[in-house]
């Protein structure tokens, strides 16, 4: 099922919401790692707001490191989650999603653009409260990736 | 009765043992009926935590888990641990998310007919005063770096000592809301961000405050020594560290991920790692933790006054006249530094409670001296339709639970079924129609929230009182809510 969110990433990416009695959650496909991690964000932010139109007020550059995958997209939702809550940004725009192996580590980098939520947005807003390792598998078959992302609301 | 490849047994009315098997290291224990036992089973992921937790190291007697048990992070909610001080290890997991969530109860003199006509604008203006929803920010002016530190590190003493209550509310909060050895060097600056300005704020999710009514009282002479009567109006509060707490809980789960491979430390769920509780990352941990208690403390503080506040000025009473006075505050996501007596021996061990509430008996010579001879109030908030309740700790607790007890109702329904369940329903409407005045920021929390959501609590507090581990001493049923 995808999102009926009204943004141009939205209806790119691939995920569906799940049952979880206490919390929310996803399952999220990609057609590589870093396709994954894209529509693992925006799958997130859909749970969390309707997002408004895309307008890129500025540039947003993440650069982060872990030793195993799944560790790597909690930090990575986990990053644009506070930024989403305490700066009010979201990321509308990816222009660059690098994942790669480095020796023992997952090195990510991301460059994009962030629009800031309006009173409207931010309004109508749900809380997540952390991103959870719960359930957290992220595996490939005949080259999809997939997952099940638990969020804590 | 068997779940998977453990045989269950049943030791007595109201509770059920999971035989140990491969690599866990204790039994685990249930306190549910047998209905519950069976729905459990269906469930599978709740009692599947028991057992996980039960292969923590150090870990002592049992796995517990309360008659509110449902699926958590790492441990269930309502899931109760105690690991060996020395040789055992914390797990952030046992904890939760909302370090120090948690529940107070506040009382006044007055009683149901003398408020009632005021209790819409009661609830009207405790919305205003205090921030609900997310990123509720501001309730008071924003903590200097100095103020948070003191936050931190002095928890509500510090926050009574600038005026946001009474000295006597001390000792009516567990740990008199300072839990030792907070250290702001182990909290990111990143969690001090999120704290700074949510310090009186009440947050989202199934968080309230709650204008309620005591409309029965189970045990008179208890009920009296706490100062709860029949019809007395009461302020219920319920919320925890917020972002501040959220942001150490996840801070730790990746430090315990790089100390469990250190310390080769091998359970079965990434949620519950842990580190031994003597080495750097479990005391750093420790240190965090007690950082966001006594933020936790300090926040439902702050609430408490700004409730006081409010009242005074739209009943246009006198303080001697509302008699506002906290009966007690609770923690019920929580890791603590506790002696308990294990086969015949004192022993310390750290109790995890993860949506489960502490609740010491009488004689507990750890209490302030008012409750001593009662014991220790425990306070279980049920949903915004029906009820909740004022229990009272027991012996029996200590011995058999390491004085703990259930935290609340559980949900009954996922977030979207019940957004699903409303539907078109006017919820707010029903609540009027059943006296109950709410003030919700979203018509998404007031689905959320409905009363159907939940499981009734009285079957839950049931099950502790006939199993003698919390009492029953009254009921309260709301009158108005706020909600974020």
């Amino acid at each position: 099922m995808m999102s009926k969110k009204n943004t141009r990433f939205l209806q790119q990416t691939m995920f569906k919401e799940i049952e979880h009695t206490a919390d929310r959650g996803i399952e999220v496909s990609g057609n590589s790692i870093a396709d994954l991690f894209k529509n693992a964000l925006f799958g997130m932010y859909s749970l969390a707001l309707f997002l408004p139109e895309p307008l890129p007020e500025g540039q947003v550059k993440v650069e982060l490191k872990e030793m195993t995958l799944e560790d790597l997209l909690v930090s990575f939702l986990s990053e644009f989650n506070f930024r989403l809550y305490y700066k009010h940004e979201y990321c509308c725009e990816i222009n660059k999603l690098d994942i790669r192996k480095i020796k023992n580590y997952y090195c990510l980098e991301l460059t994009g653009t962030y629009t800031t939520l309006n009173e409207a947005a931010l309004s109508g807003m749900e809380e997540i409260k952390s991103v959870t390792y719960h359930q957290m598998q992220i595996s490939n078959k005949n080259g999809t990736y997939r997952t099940k992302i638990i969020f804590d609301t | 009765m068997n779940f998977r490849n453990h045989k269950i047994t049943r030791i007595n009315e109201n509770l059920f043992e999971i035989e140990r098997q491969g690599q866990m290291r204790v039994n685990g224990r249930v306190y549910v009926t047998e209905s519950m036992m069976n729905q459990l089973i269906k469930e599978a992921e709740p009692l599947q935590q028991i057992i996980n937790v039960a292969h923590l190291p150090g870990i002592k007697k049992y796995s517990l888990a309360m008659p509110d048990i449902h699926w958590g992070y790492g441990f269930p909610i309502g899931g109760v641990a105690a690991t060996d001080w020395n040789e055992g290890v914390i797990s952030p997991g046992g904890v939760g998310y909302d370090i120090n969530c948690g529940i107070r109860l506040a009382s006044t003199n007055l009683s149901f007919n003398e408020i009632k006509e005021k209790i819409p604008e009661l609830v009207k203006q405790l919305f205003r005063k205090i921030p609900t929803g997310i990123g509720g920010s501001d309730a008071i002016k924003k903590l200097s770096d100095t103020d948070l530190k003191n936050v931190m590190t002095k928890g509500a003493p510090w926050i009574i000592a600038r005026g946001f209550g009474e000295q006597q509310d001390i000792p009516a909060i567990e740990e008199s809301g300072n839990l030792e050895g907070a250290d702001p060097e182990a909290i990111s600056s990143r969690a001090k961000e999120r704290g700074r300005t949510q310090l009186g704020t009440l947050g989202s999710g199934n968080h309230f405050l709650e204008i309620g009514r005591v409309d029965k009282l189970f045990d008179e002479e208890t009920a009296g020594a706490l100062g709860i009567f029949n019809d007395q109006i009461t302020i219920m509060i319920h919320t925890g560290s917020r972002g501040f707490g959220y942001q150490i809980c996840e801070d730790y789960l990746k430090v315990m991920g790089q100390a469990a491979r250190k310390y080769k430390i091998n359970l079965p769920d990434r949620q519950l790692v842990s580190a031994p509780i003597q080495s750097e990352e479990g005391r750093r941990y420790i240190s965090a933790m007690a950082g966001a208690a006594n933020f936790a403390w300090s926040n439902r503080q702050v609430i408490t006054s700004l409730a006081k506040e409010v009242f005074l000025r739209v009943i246009g009473i006198s303080e001697q006249q509302l008699n506002f006075r906290l009966v007690y505050d609770v923690s019920h996501n929580i890791a603590k530094k506790e002696k308990h007596l294990i086969d015949g021996q004192w022993e310390t061990v750290c109790v995890h409670r993860k949506g489960a509430t502490r609740a010491f008996g009488k004689d507990n010579t750890t209490l302030p001296e008012q409750f001593r001879k009662t014991g220790q109030p425990v306070l279980i908030p049920g949903d915004m339709g029906r009820y909740s309740f004022i229990c009272i700790g027991t012996q029996k607790a200590e011995e058999e639970t390491f004085g703990s007890t259930c935290h609340g109702a559980g949900r009954l329904l996922s977030r979207r079924q019940a957004k699903r369940i409303a539907g078109h329903r006017d919820l707010y409407k029903e609540l009027a129609d059943k006296d109950i005045v709410v003030q919700a920021r979203g018509r998404a929390t007031m689905a959320e929230e409905m009363p159907d959501a939940y499981k009734d609590v009285a079957e839950v507090v049931e099950i502790m009182h006939q199993s003698g581990i919390s009492k029953k001493i009254a009921r309260i049923k709301p009158l108005g809510v706020i909600k974020g």
